[in-house]
């Protein structure tokens, strides 16, 4: 009963933090454990190595987006292969999945990049429902490619190395992405879009952007030499960004660095005060053996193993496109793990199970953030977006299938880097 | 009125101190974080300290940062419900909404209060925590109830600029 109150009130907007503190503490009093147990939990946040790169790798995100990044990677990527048949569809998607990787929180790419590229789709002859479904999806594309924050956060709360989930993130995103693409090309053909090559302009252009298509090079390159870690690398990044937007290019003037600090902060606090929460009911959820009671209940419905993965999907869609994907990860990953155990599932399989779910359920239809996001920055009505996401999503489905399905997309390439 | 006043003064005053100290506290991490990652380069060892203080700040810019989202109402919420009613519903249910979050942070920082209390009768010790220097492991722990009791000050106050404009400030 108690719990329904708090689920109740979370879906009225009680912040999240609050709504599954309640829950935990109504659970921990129920069995008659100390309630300030919970900051036990609070604390043992501290115990977690790897938890200073979700502050430090956010405050890289906001650096990157409060530059002139986006610009400088449109324009070097429309040179590149703006001269494809939709080739400018293509351009808006992979400048759209990069940041998004550095920014995590998919709205701040629609919000960033959207104004200036809805007017250069409309512009080279995409339709406008075309336009607003491609920025729409292309909100949370890059959610799966390195140093994505819900990637991060996966790895914190399932133990999963992150470096590794590094690795395992990139196919399956290049799915996403090669998926989409090919759809703007068949687009562009039909409607015979072409822009001339303009390869004098290549070499300014790559110098322009030098500064920022180095970054993921150095990131990942660094943490699988081994000379950094995950927490390190985060470091790096904000030192470097520092250095290249602030002094390099002096896209952020020194007085706005404390305003981009304190966004930053928070961002974080909501993410780590919903963490500490999670892990709380988290443990109510381990010491009354909770998932066990799921699993003899499910058991009989999903017999094997693809069952049980087809059930997964649907229900992390509905999450996804109810739930913000940090808070999402925080409180279904540790229900989910043991069952995916029980089933065999790998978790670094699940994990980008989760995440491809959570990206797409972004902009699923009636709730998904990016839908609502997106109307208010182009200023159409929700059901416009709601058309105009449709084809985008059915092909995003169509490559989850693959994610879900074949598990090498995902392992293959983490058992070619181990083996190294 | 003049209640009101005051109120949102204090509202900004600490909004604007927790702010600073974030900015600094990030700042700090990056030093510590490069000087650890040079250090390893370098073949050296670094000092314990550097990574306790690491771990704990880490803590401490969250909780700040906590504190900044209940000021800015950015804490992350399911806000189906927002979408579909109309302004004035909208601000009757969020006043409601912010008085439970407000009086249920005020519980958490009360239990953070027992949680404090009862690791000082422990005594743990940070060893060399503060440049070499030992500290009272539930010093740094006193963030928590800091914390959470501002989170429920902003919850609680947070009818102020609704009344006024409409929207939450």
């Amino acid at each position: 009963m108690i719990a329904l109150v708090f689920i109740l009130l979370a879906f009225s907007g009680l912040p999240l933090f609050l709504a599954i503190s309640g829950l935990a503490l109504a659970g921990f009093a129920k069995e008659s454990l100390q309630l300030s147990l919970y900051f036990a939990e609070v604390m043992r946040l501290a115990n977690n190595p790897t938890l200073m790169a979700i502050p430090l790798f956010t405050l890289g995100g906001y650096l990157l987006a409060e530059s002139n990044a986006s610009r400088r990677l449109v324009n070097l990527v429309q040179v590149l292969i703006g001269w494809l048949p939709g080739g400018i569809a293509i351009v808006t998607l992979l400048v759209m999945a990069l940041l998004t990787a550095f920014t995590g929180a998919s709205g701040i790419t629609i919000i960033a990049l959207g104004g200036l590229m809805l007017p250069t789709l409309l512009k080279s002859g995409f339709s406008e429902r075309f336009s607003l479904g491609l920025l729409t999806s292309s909100g949370s594309i890059g959610l799966l490619f390195p140093p994505s924050l819900p990637l991060i956060l996966y790895g914190v709360v399932s133990s999963v190395p992150i470096d590794k989930l590094f690795i395992a993130g990139i196919v399956p995103g290049l799915l996403f992405v090669i998926c989409i693409s090919l759809f703007s090309y068949l687009k562009g053909r039909r409607n015979a879009l072409f822009r001339p090559s303009e390869p004098a302009k290549l070499w300014p252009a790559l110098k322009g952007s030098l500064g920022e298509i180095i970054l993921p090079v150095i990131i990942i390159g660094g943490i699988y030499s081994g000379k950094f870690t995950v927490s390190e690398a985060a470091v790096l990044t904000v030192v470097y960004l520092l250095i290249v937007e602030v002094v390099l290019y002096r896209d952020i003037k020194l007085v706005d660095l404390p305003r981009i600090f304190i966004q930053s902060s928070v961002l974080v606090g909501g993410i780590l005060v919903i963490l500490a929460a999670a892990l709380a009911l988290t443990n109510y959820i381990i010491f009354t053996d909770i998932p066990s009671h799921i699993l003899n209940l499910i058991k009989n419905f999903l017999p094997n193993r693809w069952a049980f993965l087809i059930a997964l999907n649907i229900f992390l869609l509905i999450v996804g496109c109810l739930m913000d994907i940090f808070s999402a990860l925080v409180v279904i990953v540790p229900l989910i793990l043991p069952l995916a155990q029980a089933y065999g599932v790998d978790f670094l399989h699940l994990g980008i199970i989760f995440l491809a779910n959570l990206e797409i359920g972004y902009s699923t239809p009636p709730v998904g953030l990016n839908l609502f996001i997106a109307s208010f920055r182009f200023q159409k009505p929700i059901v416009q977006l709601y058309r105009a996401a449709l084809p985008f999503l059915l092909i995003q489905l169509l490559a989850l299938l693959a994610i879900t399905y074949i598990p090498a997309l995902s392992l293959a390439s983490v058992a070619l880097f181990s083996s190294k | 009125m003049k209640v009101m006043q005051i109120i949102d003064a204090i509202r900004r005053i600490i909004k604007s101190i927790v702010g600073w100290c974030v900015v600094i506290l990030l700042l700090w991490m990056i030093c510590l974080g490069m000087t650890t990652l040079l250090m390893r380069w370098m073949s050296l060892q670094p000092p314990v300290w550097l990574d306790l203080q690491l771990r704990q700040m880490v803590l401490w810019v969250g909780l700040l940062g906590g504190i900044l989202a209940a000021a800015n109402d950015r804490h992350i919420r399911i806000d189906i419900l927002d979408h579909y009613l109309n302004e004035s519903l909208k601000n009757k249910v969020k006043i409601i909404i912010n008085s439970i979050a407000g009086i249920g942070s005020l519980f958490l920082s009360w239990l953070a209060v027992i949680f404090v209390n009862s690791e000082k009768s422990y005594d743990r010790q940070l060893e060399g925590f503060l440049f070499g220097l030992t500290i009272s492991e539930w010093l740094t722990e006193m963030i928590l109830p800091i914390s959470f009791g501002l989170m429920s000050f902003y919850f609680l106050t947070a009818f102020r600029p609704l009344s006024r404009t409409g929207k939450a400030e």
